[in-house]
């Protein structure tokens, strides 16, 4: 891998920013906020290597976009700190403008457990990267980090589990930093998977500082720095009939839907089950 | 590195086959003087492997320029991904995900032909390798064993197993080659070897041919009709030319037999069967498995791993849920207590066969931008212009689902290695 | 011993095109392949030969006491069917005239047409007087054959020899098969084959107080292979195909002839004495190149390759042979055939080949088999090859150029991938027939005698490698392994569908060469085969396509 990047310090960062407005009606931290400290946080990126490249997509409650790309025409030679901000800020403002048109005409049900599009996002941000692998030996070395606040949608389990695998045959980290209040499941697997970084922040006013040391250098330089580590990550599934983790169960070896006690009948397939399966302990299996 | 024989690679007049293989094997021989560390610089391979000069054509004004192969590629593929898809969608098949196979090298002395470089064993190994991996991934559930032929009797190299590493390094060790090449004897082991497998398994051979004749010590056809009773499926790759007999093997059991036109067709042919085929439903019969999720242990607990009876902390392996055992890697086998223990993204990992991406039509033209149709311009996974510099308007595909143009890289990427469409993600369906 | 020309039934070497049809209307159409209806072969089956030991046979038998007794036994007690007997045959003659067609009328050696539709000539009509004229008759070709010198004549001037010496004239001559017939039948005699030789004399005796042209009467004293030893041989042979053909012309409204080895194609209406209505000559759509050919002149070491006579014993063209089997037989897979100029070839050649190691070299790559004059033989070799192509050993089959294999036996899918012509297969030239028959075509028709050679030559090449072909979806490849196949005037006569595929990069092969090109050519074959074909347009239809064609064809 060594031969086809620049020098081992350029970077392509896509940034997926979660805009979800139902959060970020309730977040701790006010969303204009947020947003400037992620401008400086791009801008830093650019001034870092003039060959750096950074993508910055939108993850909305009924649709993504992308909001900036450093690469294009209109954004090269100057660095103008004012002429990003403004610019993104437009894009940013249209796009939730439009995503709020979007959630009303659909007629969903959303609430403050709405979820993101996060499977959305992450694919795009995948078809992005293979874009830049595709154009020649030499490109940035690519990793993706994801702003989340919004909670994990369960609908998206699969599709979030495809990009992280994917992500991972191609060696592009995810790095997550959650600026909501609780865990995400979805992220810390991973991050874990694809040796990205996992951060909850603790004081979120200084969120700017929480990116600059953590999630600006490169991978090369990561190597050398000490960076915070994922405690341990709970790999235990959850069943498909009542959503409960369990650490003992049983999969249909049809379409591997996990159950957490014997039935005769998969409920995801149809397939049958002929005989029971001999079991070694006729105790109850052990839930958490 | 540049020995004195070094140019014999270099600059060969292609005028006739004789001269271009007179000079191959020169080198071959000025190889296997310098002793085994000579490997060919990469500006000498692409002269002898790649002959690039023969992907020239001329355009209109009469200027060199290579072959658009883009467009070749994406219809090949497009017709594959077709066919794959017809075949599923035809009948209620499932895909056999949980595969207990066995791969079959052929160790006899056809398999030291110099045709590919630098000997068809070399490639064999090295893309059975590649192969192995690509299996594991796809397929996290399942298991591989590998058997070798060689004069004429078959050995069994590795046991069937979950995890590529062992694999891996059998076929990494030093291979010989000698003697006759027997496809009753390896189908006999097999079969003995497959019987031992759980009904749940769909059971499958996979046998890389070089040799062009079998001598075998019986009737083949009898030990056939035992695999097909067995419901194994076997599969042909053969390397040299097309023989009746696997041909025959490969209809009566339900596989697919090709031939490999070079070593990067093999390597393609190989992957393909990486990826579970349309299986019947009665070869294996519907079970369900009783499977541990494994946490991992607290950090302060100190024991003794199951598997290679090392001490081990407690938080760099797994602690089995039913018989608290430690074990190293996920997917495995329980040794003390025979429980199958993976983890949930194993699982996820072959949730996709079970919901792929539907094949994306072909746009020939942008033009008329039609009311009401979104994207156009641009492809929307990658935002790359669907504009060539050239003003031709190039051929897209398009979701049938949420409407959404992409351009034909980002089709082969979503259908081989994604799986998810980015269009109908970001997208948020009415019904959740 | 019915003496008669077949319509041949042996299957071309390539799906049959149609190149002639003239005719008048009766109940059938006949088709039937050229090459029996004016090679040598069907103009010999008219052909009659009498060697010296049956000659005495013979005589013994006329002259022979079982005959006699057995005349004389029914003379004593049966004068009445005797009678009887004369009466038939009078009669006979009388019916056969409004005989319904059948086939019976191929029993007897003259055509139809020109069988005398007259009363038996008084000389004849008793039996004894049948018998005596018999005996001189066989008296006088005995007589014939003490010559020590060949010789060659013509019918009539052996007739005018017979008047003169035995005094039978040509009517009581063109009797002779139809008095013995009726004799036979009279006294019953079940047992034809003890008298099969009085009834090939007596054929030959028919068929050349019949014809007076078109034939040759060759006398040779001994074998030309083997001077020493005195073997008299009367033959008489046809050198006139168009008589074998004017039955099938008479019979049948329409006669297609169809044939993959038509070529030159202006040279049949010739031969055989009629106008074609249509000829045309077809190419075959293919979707890939599935034939291969390859003209080998040399083997791996440049020297050049050839069954020419003063070559063939060379041990450098042996061994280069050899050598070209065994790269073969480790490249192509299932069945290999080769077809040899001639059986005492073949024997030499694989003699040496077994001295010199290859044969044991190449039975670790396939096993071998090999035709025999014997039918038994080599059926149950052939059946044994196929055992092996089909279970996965290879075979390889060595056959001769104008044996019964090669114009009878298929050799399609995996039974053939390549067939290897070693040589070119030129007919024994020293053959007295040949050498007649040669001076007839160039008195007659004008045609040289080494053009005709060649041709017969390529043609018999061209059937050889034939076998292997039977469908569009099948493919293998073809070697000519003689220098002599790289003239032009020599490949120039290889039928269009062979030479539509053999391109310039496959002519003047060396071994190594050779095998490149066969493995990427089976590398190629082995790919999935798209019966589509890619224009779209079908090359392989079924029979709903053939309906809906017709229907296009008589709404237009």
């Amino acid at each position: 891998m060594t031969s086809k990047v620049y020098s081992d310090d350029v970077s392509l960062a896509v940034v997926v920013v979660d805009t979800n407005p139902f959060f970020w009606a309730s977040a701790a931290l006010p969303f204009a906020d947020f947003f400037a400290h992620l401008i400086h946080y791009v801008n830093s990126l650019l001034l870092l290597n003039h060959l750096n490249h950074v993508v910055v997509i939108a993850t909305g409650v009924s649709s993504c976009t992308y909001i900036f790309d450093s690469s294009d025409a209109s954004a090269s030679g100057s660095a103008d700190v004012a002429a990003t901000f403004a610019k993104a800020s437009r894009k940013i403002e249209e796009f939730i403008a439009q995503d709020a048109r979007c959630t009303a005409s659909n007629g969903s049900v959303a609430d403050s457990n709405s979820a993101s599009l996060l499977s959305g996002a992450l694919s795009l941000a995948l078809c992005y990267i293979q874009r830049v692998f595709r154009s020649g030996t030499r490109h940035p070395q690519p990793r993706i980090l994801c702003l989340q606040g919004s909670p994990d949608g369960p609908e998206q389990y699969v599709a979030v589990m495809n990009s992280i695998f994917s992500a991972q045959r191609s060696m592009v980290p995810i790095d997550s930093c959650i600026v909501g209040a609780q865990d995400s499941a979805f992220l810390q697997q991973a991050s874990y998977i694809t040796s990205g970084v996992y951060l909850k922040p603790q004081e979120l006013s200084g969120l700017f500082q929480y990116l600059a040391a953590v999630f600006a250098t490169d991978l090369h330089s990561r190597t050398f720095l000490r960076l915070p580590k994922t405690l341990g990550v709970d790999f235990r599934a959850s069943c498909f009939c009542h959503k409960k983790t369990i650490d003992m169960g049983y999969v249909c070896s049809v379409c591997l839907s996990i159950f957490c006690k014997y039935h005769k009948k998969c409920s995801t397939c149809g397939s049958e089950f002929n005989r029971v399966m001999p079991d070694l302990n006729s105790m109850p299996d052990q839930r958490q | 590195m540049y020995g004195g024989g070094g140019g014999g690679g270099g600059f060969n007049a292609p005028s006739t086959a004789s001269g271009r293989r007179r000079n191959q094997e020169d080198e071959e021989e000025e190889e296997e003087e310098a002793g085994e560390g000579r490997v060919l610089e990469a500006w000498e391979r692409a002269y002898a492997d790649d002959r690039s000069w023969e992907a020239l054509q001329e355009d209109d004004s009469g200027l060199l320029r290579p072959i658009d192969t883009k467009t070749l590629v994406h219809a090949q593929y497009r017709r594959r991904l077709l066919l794959r898809s017809a075949a599923t969608a035809a009948a209620r098949i499932q895909k056999g995900l949980i595969r207990y196979l066995y791969i079959v090298i052929d160790l006899s002395r056809a398999a030291s032909e110099m045709d590919y470089r630098p000997s068809r064993m070399a490639v064999v190994a090295k893309h059975a390798e590649a192969f192995i991996r690509e299996f594991f991934d796809q397929n996290p559930l399942s298991h591989v064993g590998i058997v070798t032929i060689k004069d004429g009797i078959c050995h069994r190299l590795t046991e069937i197993g979950g995890s590529p590493e062992s694999q891996i390094k059998a076929l990494m060790g030093k291979l010989e080659c000698s003697g006759d090449s027997s496809l009753q004897n390896a189908l006999e082991l097999v079969h003995g070897y497959l019987d031992q497998v759980p009904s749940y398994g769909h059971k499958e051979i996979l046998i890389l041919y070089s040799a062009l004749n079998t001598c075998d010590p019986g009737d083949i056809m009898e030990t056939i009709e035992k695999c097909k009773k067995s419901k194994i499926r076997c599969s042909i790759i053969g390397l040299a030319a097309e023989i009746f007999i696997c041909k025959h093997i490969c209809e009566e059991t339900g596989g697919s037999y090709t031939i490999a036109l070079d070593e990067s067709h093999f390597k393609e042919l190989l992957l393909e069967h990486a990826p579970p085929s349309p299986a019947i439903a009665e070869y294996a019969a519907a079970n369900l498995i009783k499977m541990g999720f494994p946490q991992r242990g607290a950090e302060d607990l100190i024991s003794i791993c199951s598997c290679h009876k090392k001490i081990k902390s407690g938080a760099e392996g797994y602690i089995c849920p039913r018989c608290k055992v430690n074990v190293c890697e996920l997917p495995t086998e329980c040794r003390t207590c025979g429980l199958t223990l993976v983890s949930s993204p194993h699982l996820a990992r072959s949730y996709h066969h079970l919901f792929p991406v539907q094949p994306f039509d072909e746009v020939s033209s942008i033009y008329p931008n039609k009311l009401g149709q979104k994207g156009g311009q641009k492809c929307y996974g990658c935002q790359q212009s669907f504009i060539n510099p050239d003003s031709q308007s190039s051929l897209h595909v398009r979701c049938p689902k949420c409407n959404q143009h992409f351009c034909l890289d980002c089709d082969i990427y979503i259908h081989e290695s994604l799986h998810n469409c980015p269009g109908c993600e970001s997208q948020r369906s009415s019904s959740s | 011993m019915p003496i008669s020309w077949s319509t041949a039934t042996s299957t071309c070497s390539t799906p049959r095109w149609p190149a002639s049809c003239p005719g008048r209307c009766r109940r059938s159409v006949s088709s039937c392949s050229t090459r029996h209806t004016t090679s040598i072969t069907s103009a010999l089956r008219l052909s009659v030969s009498a060697s010296a030991s049956r000659r005495w046979k013979a005589l013994n038998e006329t002259c022979g006491a079982s005959r006699k007794r057995l005349i004389g036994r029914f003379k004593a007690t049966d004068a009445n069917r005797l009678r009887a007997e004369y009466n038939r045959l009078v009669d006979g003659l009388a019916q056969r005239g409004n005989l319904p067609i059948s086939d019976a009328w191929l029993a007897n050696p003259a055509l139809p047409d020109d069988i005398l539709k007259e009363a038996v000539p008084g000389n004849i009509r008793r039996a004894e007087h049948f018998l005596a004229v018999l005996r001189r008759l066989v008296r006088f070709l005995d007589g014939r054959l003490e010559t020590e010198t060949v010789e060659n004549e013509m019918p009539v001037s052996f007739v005018a020899s017979i008047h003169s010496q035995a005094g039978i004239d040509q009517k009581m001559l063109r009797f002779c098969y139809d008095r013995l017939h009726s004799l036979m039948l009279t006294l019953e005699i079940t047992d034809t084959d003890e008298f099969m030789h009085i009834q090939t004399i007596c054929d030959f005796a028919t068929l050349i107080g019949t014809y007076t042209r078109g034939f040759s009467i060759i006398t040779e004293p001994y074998d030309e292979r083997m001077p020493d030893i005195r073997d008299p041989v009367i033959q008489l042979s046809c050198h006139d195909a168009s008589l074998a053909i004017q039955p099938v012309f008479d019979r049948f409204q329409t006669v297609v002839i169809t044939s993959g080895t038509l070529s030159p194609i202006d040279l049949y209406p010739r031969l055989l004495n009629f106008n074609p209505v249509i000829s045309r000559s077809f190419t075959m759509s293919l979707t890939r190149d599935c034939i291969c050919p390859m003209v080998l002149t040399r083997g791996s070491d440049q020297l050049p390759v050839s069954t020419k006579f003063d070559m063939r014993s060379d041990p450098g063209v042996v061994r280069n042979y050899g050598r070209l089997l065994l790269e073969m037989s480790s490249a192509v897979p299932d069945g290999i055939v080769c077809f040899f100029v001639s059986y005492s070839y073949m024997d030499g050649i694989v003699n040496s080949w077994n001295e010199m190691g290859i044969l044991q070299d190449i039975m670790q790559h396939k096993l071998v088999f090999i035709e025999t004059p014997d039918v038994v033989e080599t059926t149950l070799a052939l059946d044994n090859y196929r055992k092996a192509c089909d279970c996965g050993r290879g075979a390889i089959f060595f056959s001769v150029a104008r044996g019964k294999v090669a114009e009878g036996i298929d050799f399609d899918r995996h039974y053939g991938r390549l067939v290897i012509m070693f040589g070119v297969p030129f007919q024994y030239t020293l053959s007295r027939i040949l050498l007649a028959r040669l001076e007839y075509l160039r008195e007659t028709f004008q045609i040289k005698e080494g053009d005709f050679l060649t041709f017969d030559a390529l043609r018999q090449a061209a059937q050889c490698v034939g076998r292997v072909i039977r469908s569009k979806a099948d493919y293998g490849m073809m070697i000519f392994a003689d220098k002599r196949y790289s003239r032009h005037d020599k490949r120039s006569k290889l039928p269009g569908w062979i030479l539509s595929h053999l391109h310039d990069a496959h002519l003047n092969l060396s071994t190594d060469m050779a095998l490149h090109i066969a493995r990427e050519f089976l590398r190629r074959m082995a790919q999935p085969y798209d019966k589509m074909g890619s224009g779209g347009n079908k090359t392989l239809l079924t029979e709903e396509d053939l309906q809906n064609m017709a229907q296009d064809a008589m709404e237009m």
